[in-house]
């Protein structure tokens, strides 16, 4: 994705009408678009890359399926964080065969990225009701609107969410904010 | 710390105060220990979020996730990422 929302949306309008032409470019250049928002939003949410890559691949397979439905209204980001969210809560209820713990996936310095992984642990210990507004607002920075359609609830409803979890959040994670001082 | 209190700080974590309310907040804390720690913590968290640049998607990620499709049977070629991909490349 660009650093310019405009250009991204007038991208995915194109991307939209070329596919429901069936040029098959338009799906690159849709994963383009998007691909690494929704890999990084589901390994937020399931914990490890191998399930973050099939739910984004899956994501992907299921705009292709709807490609001759899909209309360039605006609406198609939220749709698009809407089928991944409800493969992750899919993939969270089955049950896991193996747990790869230790997953080096963060990059930067030691100290840095062992913060990160303090804070991804953090955050899976919180309720889903805590967690999703938290990785759709604070980390992958989407606005309260359009989280609050991805999980078909309120802003309101979101925005106290979003508080109570920020709050959870920093109990989880006590001593790692004392080292940050 | 009372209810009003606990609302504002989850604003002004939130960066929704405006900066007359921010230094009203701000004066109140420098009396009040639990106000001081609460905006100081919880702002901590909010800023560690937001400058959390989250899990690497390197190449290998990416191809790997195109294979997943192809796969699959889906018609997705393996093209390069490109810096600019909301360029719309017209068809020869």
């Amino acid at each position: 994705m660009s650093s310019n929302p405009r250009e991204d949306s007038l991208a995915e309008k194109r991307w939209l009408n070329a596919l429901a032409k069936g040029d098959s470019s338009a799906m690159n250049g849709l994963y383009q678009l998007y691909g690494e928002k929704i890999f990084r939003y589901t390994y937020r949410m399931l914990g490890n890359r191998a399930d973050a890559e099939d739910a984004t691949a899956e994501t992907f397979l299921r705009v292709l399926k709807r490609a001759n439905d899909l209309r360039a209204d605006g609406a198609f980001k939220t749709w698009l964080f809407r089928i991944a969210r409800n493969l992750c809560i899919d993939k969270m209820r089955q049950p896991k065969l193996l747990e790869i713990s230790g997953e080096r996936s963060y990059t930067g310095t030691e100290e840095r990225a062992a913060l990160r992984v303090t804070v991804q642990n953090a955050l899976n210990e919180l309720p889903l009701d805590y967690r999703e507004p938290l990785i759709l607002c604070d980390l992958e920075d989407i606005s309260a609107k359009e989280a609050a359609d991805t999980l078909g609830i309120s802003v309101p409803a979101l925005k106290s969410r979003l508080y109570r979890g920020r709050r959870a959040l920093r109990e989880k994670l006590g001593g790692s904010l004392e080292k940050l001082k | 710390m009372n209810d009003l209190y606990r609302k504002l700080v989850d604003l002004y974590a939130d960066d929704q105060l405006t900066e007359e309310m921010v230094a009203e907040l701000t004066a109140a804390a420098k009396d009040d220990d639990i106000l001081k720690s609460e905006m100081s913590t919880l702002k901590q968290t909010v800023d560690l979020l937001k400058t959390d640049s989250g899990p690497e998607f390197n190449e290998s990620d990416y191809l790997r996730i195109i294979f997943r499709m192809q796969t699959a049977g889906a018609d997705i070629s393996f093209e390069e990422r490109e810096s600019h991909p909301g360029q719309y490349q017209l068809p020869m």
